[in-house]
């Protein structure tokens, strides 16, 4: 397994959001806007790396039976820890990303990860697939974020695209709006593929 | 059997080493986190009467003192009141051309003396930063005067002090807490315990620590902070917490002298992402200001009400609304009875 090739699975090939599907109650409750999306998908890199790496160190201590309540414990207390550390050291940061860590624990794309991958794999695998895993997450959740906010809001990034006249499709920030995007989106992505 | 026992020995150690790495880390970021939640709140406070906009007339003639951020002790910019001396300042920080900076002084001096008034979003683009120290070094002169109150003993309102304990009138009173921000008496007679629960009037006598039995009478405590800018009072500050969605709101409320709300800042939050955490946005606090208790409703529920709630989160925009409404109401009796 080479590089590049683990970390184009992460982004495209089996991308958590638009193929694996996991991961998607943060993932439609939190992508009203791009910064929201962005957030939550740094945040999640951030902890789906350290848990694949120290997963994937503990994999031949831990027992096969009991694996998936260890690797729950890991990765709560990781998120704590992140949650607590950033609170302390990085307030600014923590102002803008705090409110999404404590989703983090609930996203099965961690678990996922840690039981298809870094239970598996070797150290620095591990790290590659986490790495490339959180930039197609954050990708995906910005892109969500992306339509949904041009759509709902008539903004990106705060930005004001569209005339003052216009009027935005609120549907598209509501619960429903993030269904109807992630379909559109999955299904174009199928399109695109299947062309080549 | 055996099995059983290592496995759940397995497991019981690995929550062991979370659990003991969880506590050393909550050890070490507490008092951070505290003291940074502190200095985030204190910094609201003052920015509630201050803002964008600076009235200078407010302030008193005195020594204001601004600081270089990167080294707090050296001071660069000293003003009275509408005198600015340049004591040592790194003008490329303020965004001023260093062979300029004297006549750059002079303009701001003048703004300051001829407006009295110095308003962010008014003022060029290149005096924004300086402007922005000059208003936080105002500031931070505001004062904040802590005051706690148990809101009608029988009819009146008790000053207490940090540790429950008021000299009122005379007598010592000692109070004990309660849930829900309630308390209690702790220390008073028996007999002038039934007399003033009769008479549901309170008599205070000079004998002082007058025992009695945990009797069920609880009093609502009430906490507020007088603002002063030196002689001067601008209004008050209270905190609430209404209850939102998944999360405590913890709000600011800035209160002026004529019992309208001055200010209102979110300082902490834990509500849905995209959705309630919305109410610590500009558009939505901003609303508050000036309104007073009449408007103090969701435009939805109330034909007189000014507050438009956030849109897929009507439940905070509902918990602040009716928290504010519920604060001011207390906060007016306070105020409005020692008049």
């Amino acid at each position: 397994m080479n590089i590049l090739k683990i970390l184009k699975n992460g982004i495209i090939d089996e991308n958590p959001i638009f193929v694996l599907m996991l991961g998607l109650c943060p993932t439609l409750g939190v992508t009203s806007s791009v910064e929201n999306g962005l957030g939550m998908g740094l945040a999640t890199l951030f902890v789906l790396v350290c848990s694949n790496l120290v997963i994937s160190l503990l994999k031949k201590v831990i027992p096969n039976k009991i694996r998936i309540p260890v690797f729950i414990v890991i990765i709560a207390s990781f998120v704590t820890i992140v949650d607590m550390l950033m609170n302390a050291y990085f307030q600014t940061l923590y102002l803008k990303l705090g409110i999404f860590i404590p989703l983090i624990v609930v996203n099965c794309i961690i678990l996922g990860r840690a039981e298809a991958f870094a239970s598996k794999n070797g150290l620095f695998p591990s790290f590659l697939d986490g790495l490339g895993m959180g930039i197609g997450f954050t990708l995906s959740l910005s892109l969500l974020g992306l339509v949904r906010e041009l759509f709902g809001n008539g903004t990106i990034l705060n930005f004001q695209i569209f005339g003052a006249n216009f009027k935005p499709a609120l549907l598209m920030i509501l619960p429903p709006g993030a269904f109807l995007t992630l379909g559109c989106l999955v299904a174009l992505k199928k399109f695109i593929q299947d062309r080549r | 059997m055996g099995n059983i026992i290592k496995l759940g020995f397995i497991l019981m150690i690995f929550c062991l080493v979370s659990a003991i790495s969880l506590s050393y880390i909550n050890d070490i970021t507490l008092p951070l986190i505290k003291s940074n939640s502190q200095k985030n709140e204190a910094l609201a406070k003052q920015s509630l009467f201050v803002g964008n906009i600076l009235d200078l007339t407010k302030f008193p003639e005195r020594e204001y003192i601004i600081n270089d951020p990167n080294n707090e002790k050296r001071r660069v910019l000293l003003i009275k009141k509408t005198k600015v001396y340049v004591l040592s300042i790194d003008s490329e920080f303020f965004g001023i051309a260093k062979n300029n900076a004297k006549k750059e002084m002079e303009d701001i001096e003048k703004v300051m003396n001829t407006d009295q008034l110095i308003d962010i979003k008014k003022s060029p683009l290149k005096h924004k930063k300086l402007y922005e120290f000059i208003i936080k070094a105002f500031a931070s002169s505001i004062s904040f005067e802590k005051k706690k109150v148990a809101v009608d003993v029988y009819g009146v309102d008790i000053p207490i002090n940090d540790d429950l304990s008021s000299s009122f009138r005379g007598s010592e009173l000692i109070f004990r807490k309660l849930q829900n921000n309630k308390i209690a008496f702790e220390k008073v007679d028996n007999d002038y315990f039934e007399k003033i629960v009769a008479d549901k009037k309170i008599l205070f006598n000079d004998s002082s620590s007058l025992e009695i039995d945990s009797r069920e009478n609880s009093f609502k405590v009430f906490s507020y902070d007088k603002v002063q800018i030196g002689d001067y009072s601008p209004g008050y500050v209270f905190k609430i917490s209404p209850n939102g969605y998944s999360s405590c709101v913890q709000t600011l409320v800035a209160v002026d002298n004529k019992g309208n709300i001055a200010g209102l800042k979110i300082v902490s939050q834990q509500e849905t992402p995209g959705l309630g955490a919305k109410c610590q946005e500009n558009w939505f606090q901003n609303q508050f200001k000036g309104v007073g208790l009449n408007n103090l409703y969701l435009t939805k529920n109330n034909k007189l009400g000014k507050i438009d709630s956030i849109t897929a989160a009507t439940i905070t925009s509902q918990a602040v609304t009716s928290g504010v409404r519920a604060g001011l109401e207390d906060f007016l009796k306070i105020i409005g009875r020692k008049k």
